[in-house]
């Protein structure tokens, strides 16, 4: 019987390997220069583009990872969910229209590009490519390890096979198509796991009889289930640090950039919003809270979340609470939504290193050989951090651990002089990129929870902001032509 | 009195909403996210209606 499942399960990854395959063969014919690898020649519409956001946002560490968590925090994690929705507003709504205007007109290709011409300095672009590079590859690596953790519970493959199947596939369709082939995958992925998350968390709540009886049920086992942790406990600086990093963060992450500053046109943008709010609110809410809805269902079972690895909570719920259909489902969602971050990952480190690393110090470049080693590269990428999965260093396992932070306390500062402040310079961006990196470095190592209940993202996010306007003062503004053009 | 009154007001709001979750969860996080929503459908249908006066 388990050997059946077994040969049901790969079935299924064979067709999904096969679909990705054929997307990447798609996107392929589309691709005729950088252009179109980069940023899809700024032609991707917002139905596509407001899915593959929210593919992109959430990955399947908030499915199985988070979730786990969750059920032992209880309802109040709902909370970090809900400001996901309120970030991809922001997105959308105040940071978009002004990025996707400036990149256009600037003619940028990666976030760093944007930084670097939009300031004119390219000091300013290789820093802020070496800082993505060096924080966004340990991230890929982890999404791979979810990756091949689901793919060696879903097929019973051993771990290093999944690192090199999901590896060889995504490698190939994002060298094939680019952001062409990666937002067509990610649209598709984004329907399914949102599709098997909301399917769990209707199940969850029929189970345990409705959302009063389900809450009550909560309420009986323990009354923090459903109420929100007092004021300066630990639970509480984690509720309110994961919706500011979870939620805000994604604002300043390059991959997450890219989704939302590429749209072809105002419409299409709009479009974009309504579906990425929509899909930022549904997904955290359903998975922030199923993991809580499990603890009442696995009880009975004679699981105790409390006592349980968060990890291993929601595998353990999915498999000992519903029938074989709903976990394929739940599966291939974990699937879809460890793929839809690797390839975003990937596709933008590989864009960055060439475009932002290696180019500028090359002379001469012309498009078509930039395009083969962007693709060349993508390959690498995908083949270092395969490694790197399979052997896991300890030190990208704690890289990848405070990312967002980082990346966010890097870029707020520079993203909101650029796009809000037409006093704001080189000397302005570079020093508030710099004071950001450094501030939220140290505050992580020596200042953050359970030292004090104030996570790396505050004080690494103001001291961007803040160092990015004081030290812009001090050194002249752009000239007053380029500055009249980009702020019509 | 200022605090005479908060004890009043928080006596005789119950901490469990309606929906059995404690206020602070409704109005901390499903309140602001579910104006996001709405605030998204808004500017949706806006534009929508500008880009039809507009053809």
């Amino acid at each position: 019987m388990s050997d059946q499942i077994n040969l049901f399960y790969a079935a299924i990854v064979c067709v999904y390997m096969v679909t990705l395959g054929i997307i990447g063969w798609i996107g392929k014919n589309k691709v005729k220069s950088c252009a179109d690898w980069y940023v899809g020649n700024f032609q991707i519409g917002g139905v596509i583009m407001g899915v593959a956001f929210f593919a992109t946002y959430f990955s399947a560490v908030l499915m199985i990872g988070f979730a786990g968590n969750a059920s032992q925090w209880g309802m109040s994690a709902t909370v970090i969910g809900m400001w996901h929705a309120v970030a991809a507003f922001v997105a959308f709504a105040v940071l978009a229209p002004g990025l996707a205007r400036m990149f256009k007109m600037l003619n940028a290709f990666t976030f760093s590009e944007f930084l670097a011409l939009r300031f004119k300095s390219q000091a300013l672009g290789t820093i802020s490519s070496l800082i993505t590079s060096v924080f966004i590859i340990p991230y890929t690596v982890a999404a791979f390890i979810a990756m091949a953790a689901a793919l060696s519970l879903l097929v019973g493959l051993p771990f290093w096979l999944g690192v090199v199947v999901s590896g060889t596939i995504i490698a190939l369709y994002v060298f094939s198509g680019g952001l062409f082939s990666v937002t067509i995958a990610e649209f598709l992925q984004g329907i399914v796991m949102t599709v098997a998350v909301i399917v769990v968390w209707i199940a969850s709540y029929a189970m345990l009889g409705g959302v009063i009886s389900a809450h009550e049920t909560l309420a009986s086992i323990s009354t923090s289930t459903v109420t929100f942790p007092a004021m300066g406990s630990n639970l509480w600086a984690t509720v309110i640090g994961l919706s500011a990093v979870m939620g805000f963060g994604a604002l300043a992450q390059p991959q997450m950039i890219l989704r939302y500053s590429t749209i072809c046109n105002r419409m299409n943008l709009k479009r974009a919003l309504l579906i990425a709010v929509l899909g930022s609110f549904i997904f955290p809410l359903a998975a922030y809270s199923y993991g809580p809805l499990s603890r009442a269902i696995l009880l009975p079972l004679g699981y105790d979340v409390m006592t349980m690895n968060a990890n291993f909570i929601i595998p353990t719920f999915i498999n000992a609470a519903f029938p074989t259909w709903l976990v394929t489902l739940f599966l291939a969602g974990v699937l879809c939504a460890a793929t839809s971050t690797i390839d975003s990952l990937v596709h933008m480190s590989a864009g960055t290193i060439t475009r932002d690393l290696i180019r500028p110090f090359k002379v001469k470049m012309s498009d078509r050989s930039q395009l083969s080693l962007t693709k060349m590269i993508s390959l690498v990428v995908t083949v270092v951090c395969c490694m790197f999965a399979i052997f896991q260093p300890g030190l990208i396992v704690t890289l990848s651990a405070y990312t967002w932070q980082v990346l966010a306390s890097s870029f707020f500062g520079p993203i909101v002089g650029a796009l809000f402040i037409k006093r704001s310079n080189k000397l302005g961006a570079i020093s508030g990129m710099v004071a950001g990196f450094l501030v939220s470095q140290l505050w992580y190592l020596f200042l953050a929870p359970p030292v004090t209940p104030i996570y790396a993202f505050f004080p690494g996010v103001a001291a961007s902001i803040i160092v990015t306007l004081v030290a812009s003062l001090f050194a002249e503004p752009l000239d007053a032509d380029f500055i009249a053009k980009l702020y019509p | 009195m200022p605090a005479l009154l908060l004890q009043l007001i928080a006596e005789s709001i119950p901490n469990l909403s309606p929906l059995g979750l404690d206020w602070w969860i409704i109005l901390g996080g499903w309140l602001p996210g579910s104006l996001a929503v709405v605030a998204a459908f808004v500017v949706w249908f806006r534009s929508r209606k500008e880009d039809a006066g507009n053809e």
